[in-house]
């Protein structure tokens, strides 16, 4: 079967250190925990948020990137109109998805460039050097390797749903996940034993430590990189710690 | 040497599939081919000498099977795979990970071997399989042939002493298959034992030393080289075996030449032929890679040809006829059945037939393909309501009929996962009929099967395109060509030309 040839390319301008990556993810996840409505910390907020965004942009996404700060401003506008503007039921709605996404997106960004430009030996090299056990790399590397197949698998699901037109399962909620879950948990019941055949007919699970070819490294770009977040990320602390948020 | 003495084994739970008073000796050194129809029980006699029987599939084994005097049995799976390699015949799930380098070293990084011997190995499988082009991609972009190159050199770069392959050219065009004979010649001449399981036979003529052939979990015939070489037509028929030798103009049509010269010719250039007997297609154009613009994607439009993926300006064809795609892996066969049932929304072309003009969406309604895995469009937990469930209104006596048609009555309250491949795909057939489909679109329809599934598939294809339906198939199988397709179009890169 001919999949889409949609190019994926692993090198961008900048090419991270995944253990750099997992950094920045941590710091990044302690920024959204913390929520901050107004004050200085809101802008670094902002400004920690359009980090990954620039990344996500010199990867060559420039339309991501675009698309990303239209969706952020006009959630922010949304957010502060709706407060001043709107009550009710609907301010409430509209209250709560624009806290989704403010919340979420810049998470999801985040989370998309690290997956996306991080290649499977890369990242079993990064937690070779990090001393992580060898079975939870293993199973964190397979989950990673198992995401694009399911959604290749999903993407045929989805087209032989929309050439019967049954999308919407005539309406009923319950149908239209059995009709995605059926075909789609067959596919990937064979795929996975087909998988872990040949993995094992390959040598994996042999007792001796396994190499990795992989180079990884620190460059100066992940040290500014790191730094620059690092700094931001004790200063929103403050920040937020003086006006005396609670942290969730 | 493989010596496989009084092997007798059966999958735990599993009646098919077993093996019966198996003997089989192989010298160092040897090719040989297993043969016969699906579920003969080739490709559990090569679980048998690679060791997934019994460290992975279990069942009840007796008998022995030793390589180099030592039990598969007593081997640990991973000491094994230094000696056995396998190349598997889906190669969309043979891939541990997603870029060629990674899998080429993913081998030797498991056993542990010192960077540098892995770098060089690596090194030397690339130029002995000739995969410089392929390397520093990733699999999730390659094609079905390139997939299973990188899949051999893979093996390759844990030198083994035995390769087994495993219908390894399925799911391949010929050019790709034309490759792979040339890696197991490589291998040969290395004097490597190599162990083949395969129903296409043509391509593996000129490699292999001996042929053996399977029934029913059991070794019924065994010939030499010279002999398999000039078995006559009534003989394979007779084992119910594809042909070995191929006529010369497939041989042509498909070979490496095919599409040079005439790749502008447009087909039936009669458009103003407007009869009711055809279906005119008009302005398929399509690609994968529009203009990003940053908020949306550029429409295509027929003067972005040479972006497009797709590039038909006009189709005619009959209907009430089978009509053949061939193309090479890659060369958009696919591209253009999807586009032609409506699953790409950015297709711009679109169908007239009865008067009547289908564009995008609306493709939906006449148009139905028959996906090549067909477990991706089974929804339901019965036959009967997978076929009720495709009618605009329920109505179970026309299921039943539909049904019936297509011999599958009896399983109308089974479940569709239980059945057997042939059997699912007529089911995905009745719910298309059901559908009222008037096109039928099939991919690849026969990959994978042996003689007497394949001529099935191309009697249903004639019998579905008698009652009134056009149908559409892509295939790689000439012996399916020959069958049933009234007229043949290939498919270079995105254009269309009819052939003979």
């Amino acid at each position: 079967m001919e999949t889409s040839r949609k190019e994926k390319k692993t090198n961008g301008w900048i090419h991270l250190d995944p253990r750099t990556k997992l950094l920045i993810l941590v710091l990044f996840s302690v920024v959204v925990m913390i929520d901050v409505v107004d004050g200085p910390a809101l802008i670094i907020r902002i400004i920690m948020t359009f980090i990954p965004v620039f990344l996500v942009c010199l990867e060559g996404k420039i339309h991501i990137g675009a698309r990303f700060t239209v969706l952020y401003i006009l959630g922010m506008w949304l957010q502060s109109y709706t407060q001043k503007h709107i009550d009710g039921v609907v301010g409430m709605f509209l209250l709560f998805l624009c806290y989704m996404i403010m919340q979420f997106a810049p998470t999801i960004i985040m989370v998309w460039y690290c997956i996306s430009t991080t290649r499977i030996s890369e990242f079993m090299a990064a937690m070779n050097r990090l001393h992580t056990p060898q079975g939870l790399a293993i199973s964190i590397a397979v989950m990673m390797r198992f995401f694009p197949t399911l959604g290749e698998e999903y993407r045929y699901v989805r087209d032989a749903m929309r050439m019967r037109g049954i999308q919407f399962g005539g309406g009923k909620v319950s149908r239209m996940i059995t009709y995605r879950m059926i075909p789609l948990l067959f596919s990937t019941i064979s795929i996975g034993d087909e998988l872990s055949a040949a993995a094992v007919t390959r040598g994996l699970g042999a007792p001796t430590r396994r190499t990795n070819v992989c180079e990884i490294g620190f460059h100066k770009k992940d040290f500014v990189i790191a730094i620059v977040m690092f700094v931001l990320t004790i200063f929103y602390v403050y920040f937020s710690l003086q006006k005396g948020n609670v942290i969730l | 040497m493989i010596e496989i003495r009084d092997v007798n084994f059966h999958y735990a739970g599993l009646k098919q599939n077993g093996l019966y008073n198996i003997n089989l000796t192989i010298p160092d050194g040897e090719c040989i081919l297993l043969c016969g129809a699906s579920g003969c029980g080739k490709t559990t006699l090569t679980r048998l000498i690679n060791g997934l029987i019994p460290h992975f599939f279990k069942g009840k084994l007796s008998g022995s099977v030793m390589v180099n005097s030592r039990a598969i049995g007593e081997q640990e799976l991973y000491d094994l795979a230094q000696l056995v390699g396998s190349v598997f015949q889906n190669p969309r799930s043979q891939f541990f990970s997603v870029d060629t380098d990674g899998e080429v070293v993913f081998g030797p990084e498991n056993i542990g071997l010192s960077t540098q011997e892995i770098l060089k190995r690596k090194e030397s499988v690339v130029t002995e399989l000739k995969l410089s082009e392929l390397m520093k991609r990733s699999l999730f972009d390659l094609s079905g042939g390139e997939k299973q190159k990188i899949a051999c050199g893979s093996v390759a770069a844990l030198l083994p002493e035995i390769i087994i392959l495993d219908e390894p050219s399925s799911n391949l065009d010929w050019d790709s298959i034309k490759d792979l004979h040339d890696i197991m010649k490589h291998w040969k001449s290395q004097g490597k034992t190599i162990i083949i399981s395969e129903h296409r036979l043509w391509y593996l003529k000129d490699i292999i030393d001996r042929a053996v052939y399977m029934e029913n979990g059991r070794i019924v015939k065994e010939w030499k080289q010279s002999e398999f070489e000039h078995l006559s037509e009534e003989e394979l028929a007779f084992y119910e075996l594809r042909p070995v030798n191929l006529e010369e103009h497939y041989i042509r049509e498909f070979g490496e030449n095919a599409g040079s010269e005439k790749e502008r010719t447009r087909l039936s250039p009669s458009t103003d032929n407007l009869s009711e007997e055809y279906v005119h297609l008009k302005d398929f154009f399509f690609t994968y890679t529009p203009k990003n613009y940053l908020f949306f994607k550029k429409k295509i439009t027929p003067a972005d040809e040479n972006i497009c993926t797709i590039r038909i300006p006009s189709l005619n064809v009959k209907k009430e006829e089978v009509i053949g795609i061939i193309g090479k892996n890659g060369s958009g066969k696919s591209t253009f059945l999807r586009c032609l049932c409506g699953l790409e929304k950015t297709c711009i072309g679109y169908v007239e037939t009865d008067g009547s003009s289908y564009k995008g969406k609306k493709l939906t309604k006449i148009c139905y393909m028959v996906m090549q895995d067909v477990n991706h469009q089974l929804f339901t937990d019965s036959v009967l309501s997978e076929v009720l469930l495709s009618m605009d209104k329920p109505d179970e006596k026309r299921a039943e009929e539909i049904l019936k048609s297509l011999d599958l009555l009896e399983y109308k309250d089974k479940h569709p996962m239980a059945l057997s491949g042939g059997q699912k795909q007529r089911v995905a057939i009745a719910s298309a009929l059901a559908a009222k489909a008037e096109i039928l679109l099939f991919d690849e329809p026969t990959s994978g099967l042996d003689y007497r599934h394949m001529k099935e598939v191309s009697q249903l294809l004639k019998g579905l395109a008698t009652d009134g339906r056009t149908i559409f198939v892509s295939t790689h199988d000439p012996e399916l060509l020959a069958g049933c397709c009234d007229r043949i179009i290939q498919i270079t890169n995105g254009r269309a030309r009819e052939i003979s």
